[in-house]
């Protein structure tokens, strides 16, 4: 498993949000976080092979809708403006309430679908522990 | 902080604490080895390992410091929970399968021992010792003058006396029964804290008229207060939801929590339902605060003198009486919950991972040691608390970003990625000790280092990601036994 390039990109996406952080650029600072989180996902995913369409997806789909809503929320506030609700909230509070976290749920619910066939299929477990346990 | 004078409210805290001590006479039966004290045996249940991780993560910041921050800035702290949804999985995702399998084939009882399989050598794990330690120092004095502040408002009784009974309890069920007293008294605090969580937001609710006039109340007052980015601004909010967010992967209180599961297989499913139950416990959080504030605004209450009274306030004045009691024992169990697996912590980095990495093995009769050194922790921090508090609340500050910048490169990325070397892992802990005290130092001082909002706990975790990949990068790639070579293949 080579996740140095990986990591490579977290280090690069790291020195960009810090940069919108000293710049004062929120929704840069924003943006370099979810790619960071994406990153990451990618990492704990990316062992021993490549991750499967559907972790791929997932992972994908749950950065690029976390940057959308972040768009969307610096979009629709208004505070000059009649307020707007959605569910009872602020349009924008909304999009947290009602659209991040179900988006991170999202990512224990994959877990939870590839947990036996990518994360830790059951043969690779026994043939780990069987061949390292004696060492105890 | 007002005063409870119902007999009902009383009633519920007396229960609880007594319902804790019983925990412990019952895990101090269960608790002969090191083994036991530390890692539960490795024998816990999914539902367990999923309540001690919640209720531990969420301390008394969560159910007092929360509510208050709604309370002051509106929405903006809401990045620091809602975020939970995803960060509480991605922490199964990077650490809970290796440091689990890790447990499984060798005698590793605490997060610097991983450590110190993964990197080798002493200098890895004496860095992520002494980060540990520090934080836990911070996190443990706050915690212990939480629950005599709390103590002291329901019983009404003075600060030294309620600060005896309330770390009497604590001592007596984190010394006799360790960890497994902890996690089992988690359990119970953790089902506690939902139970009240779900029922104060119905009462925040129906106190404030429902959620859409809540909002058209607060809008009137300040359009920006319940913006997505609360009165803060954006820059505060997005900063806090990068350190909370990818920071809750290093916090050892949840991370060690995975190493104790009876069955990795169990890993599954528990990854979803940490993160939902942790959104649960922030409706919480929101409800409060939000109530609170709209009471203010509609003239119905006056203005609090401190933010922080946003809870007792609430719970002595809007909740039925049974339910301000449940929610009282619930914040005791917020504090005492995360305090006793600091406790645990701090009593494993000095009786064993110290030791272990100065000297290659842990102290002579380690269970003996443990509890006596638990006591002492909790002696020395109740003394810093009482008498030191500025440096208490540095420190407290100073916890999260500290586990977060230290632990999220070393061991999420670490345990991901072969070409971590042991130079990097020293080289990021010590950029997350040294950022995180210089820049929380001068800006307590007047000198503030960083643009507005711009937390300090996010600027270290990215710079410590920065020099972790960027020295493991620039060394000789490390030379992995076959059996950690093996784990990162797995």
């Amino acid at each position: 498993m080579n996740n140095s390039p990986l990591a490579a990109l977290a280090a690069v996406i790291c020195l960009i949000a810090l940069a919108g952080g000293f710049a004062g650029n929120a929704a840069l600072l924003g943006m370099a976080s979810v790619a960071l989180i994406v990153v990451l996902c990618l990492l704990g995913l990316r062992s021993p092979g490549r991750p499967s369409r559907l972790a791929l997806a997932a992972v994908l789909a749950f950065g690029i809708g976390f940057c959308c809503v972040l768009a969307l929320q610096f979009h629709l506030h208004d505070p000059t403006g009649p307020l707007k609700t959605i569910g009872g909230f602020p349009a924008g509070t909304a999009l947290l309430v009602y659209g991040i976290a179900p988006l991170g749920l999202m990512l224990g619910v994959l877990y939870g679908l590839i947990f036996d066939r990518e994360v830790l299929p059951p043969d690779r477990q026994r043939a780990f522990v069987e061949r390292y346990s004696s060492k105890q | 902080m007002p005063t409870a004078d119902s007999q009902l409210i009383i009633t519920c805290v007396v229960v609880y604490l007594a319902s804790c001590a019983l925990i412990g006479v019952w895990a101090m039966r269960r608790t002969s080895s090191a083994a036991d004290f530390f890692l539960a045996g490795k024998s816990l249940g999914p539902v367990v390992v999923v309540m001690a991780t919640i209720s531990s993560v969420m301390s008394g910041f969560g159910f007092v410091g929360g509510p208050g921050l709604v309370y002051e800035s509106g929405s903006s702290s809401l990045w620091m929970v809602f975020v939970s949804a995803f960060s509480l999985p991605v922490v199964f995702l990077l650490t809970g399968k290796r440091l689990r399998l890790l447990v499984e084939v060798r005698p590793i009882l605490t997060l610097p021992e991983a450590i110190a399989a993964r990197y080798g050598g002493m200098w890895p794990a004496l860095a992520m010792s002494a980060a540990i330690f520090l934080g836990v120092i911070g996190y443990l004095g706050t915690q212990i003058l939480a629950i005599g502040t709390v103590l002291q408002a329901v019983l009404g009784i003075d600060l030294l006396v309620a600060l005896s009974i309330g770390l009497g309890v604590l001592a007596f069920y984190s010394i006799a029964g360790g960890i497994v007293a902890g996690v089992y008294t988690d359990l119970f605090q953790g089902l506690l804290m939902l139970g009240a969580a779900v029922a104060v937001l119905l009462q925040c609710l129906k106190v404030g008229g429902g959620m859409e006039s809540i909002s058209q109340t607060l809008w009137a007052m300040e359009p920006d207060y319940f913006g997505p980015w609360g009165s803060r601004g954006d820059m505060a909010a997005l900063s806090w939801m990068l350190l909370f967010g990818i920071g809750a992967s290093g916090q050892p209180h949840a991370v060690t929590k995975l190493m104790m599961l009876k069955d990795i297989r169990q890993l599954k499913w528990s990854a979803l339902a940490t993160g939902a139950s942790y959104l649960v416990l922030a409706m919480l959080w929101m409800g409060i605060g939000l109530a609170m504030r709209t009471l203010v605004a509609r003239g119905d209450h006056p203005e609090l003198e401190n933010p922080d009274l946003a809870a007792p306030t609430f719970l002595l004045h809007y909740t039925p009486e049974l339910l301000a009691g449940i929610v009282f024992a619930g914040l005791l169990a917020a504090i005492m919950s995360t305090a006793d697996s600091f406790l645990n912590l701090g009593a494993a980095a000095v009786v064993r991972d110290i030791p272990i990495a100065l000297r290659g093995r842990p102290l002579e009769r380690e269970l003996l040691w443990s509890r006596i050194v638990t006591g002492a922790l909790l002696v020395v921090s109740a003394v810093f608390a009482l008498y030191m508090e500025s440096l208490i609340a540095l420190l407290g500050t100073f916890g999260w970003g500290t586990f977060a910048a230290a632990i999220v490169p070393s061991v999420c990325i670490g345990m991901n990625w072969k070409r971590a070397t042991g130079q990097a892992c020293v080289a990021s802990i010590s950029t997350s000790i040294a950022l995180n005290f210089f820049l929380e130092m001068s800006a307590r001082h007047g000198y503030a280092l960083l643009p507005p909002g711009l937390a300090v706990g996010a600027v270290a975790l990215l710079a410590a990601t920065v020099i972790f990949v960027l020295v493991s990068l620039a060394t000789p790639p490390p030379r992995l036994s076959r059996e950690i070579d093996a784990l990162l293949d797995v």
